[in-house]
């Protein structure tokens, strides 16, 4: 799963403590969750989704949804 | 922008995770001095027989509350992450004890070992439980 948690912070200005901080997690899961090396739990992306005011899918693609989008966009720019 | 923190879990959920409650702590110590008692009752003392029932029921009984106290720690104290880390760590004490419990008398039949002492098995809790803890916190790291 990639997600847009880094993209949405920083756009907020907020650190990974600060976001930790907002969803009631530790640093560690906010960190986790950006890299992607764990998946939260849907409780979680509700509140996220909540939080940044945002359609969880808008947060969470699956990673074979980018793979076709980026496939997609390389197919028009090589027409 | 940076608005006003605001956590939207309850206040104060995380601020103790993974540490110990005071109702953990306190069972803990009563479950060990009960152990050590007992312990000692029984090897010095010529005890009645129905202490001789009461004495180990008692440490079990606390041992209980312990574990009552951890696992509602656990429940309320960790955010998900942390929890899923204790639960592969977990995972790993009990199929390695699983594992170690059904090719033991294996290597008993054979006379490479002597027959399985308590604090082998305690050891190896301890063990298997800092491999998997370590195991699982480098993963998500």
């Amino acid at each position: 799963m990639k997600n847009r948690l880094r993209v949405l912070r920083a756009e907020r200005e907020w650190s990974q403590a600060d976001l930790a901080a907002r969803l009631g997690v530790s640093r560690q899961t906010v960190n986790a969750i950006e890299t992607g090396k764990y998946d939260p739990s849907l409780p979680l992306a509700f509140q996220m989704s909540e939080l940044f005011q945002l359609r969880i899918e808008d947060i969470f693609r699956p990673k074979e949804e980018l793979a076709d989008e980026a496939a997609a966009a390389q197919q028009r720019g090589a027409r | 922008m940076v608005s006003e923190l605001k956590p939207a879990a309850p206040a104060g959920r995380l601020l103790t995770c993974g540490r110990p409650s005071g109702r953990q702590f306190l069972w803990a110590i009563v479950f060990g001095i009960s152990l050590g008692l007992g312990s000692a009752l029984l090897k010095h003392l010529s005890v009645p027989a129905a202490a001789r029932y009461l004495i180990p029921a008692l440490p079990f009984l606390f041992g209980l509350l312990y574990m009552r106290a951890m696992v509602g720690d656990i429940r309320r104290q960790m955010d998900e992450l942390q929890l899923r880390i204790y639960l592969e760590a977990a995972a790993v004490v009990v199929c390695g004890l699983f594992i170690i419990a059904l090719t033991y008398p294996l290597l008993e039949a054979a006379h490479l070992v002597g027959p399985l002492d308590y604090m082998v098995v305690l050891l190896l809790i301890v063990v298997l439980g800092v491999v998997g803890y370590i195991t699982a916190a480098r993963r998500y790291r």
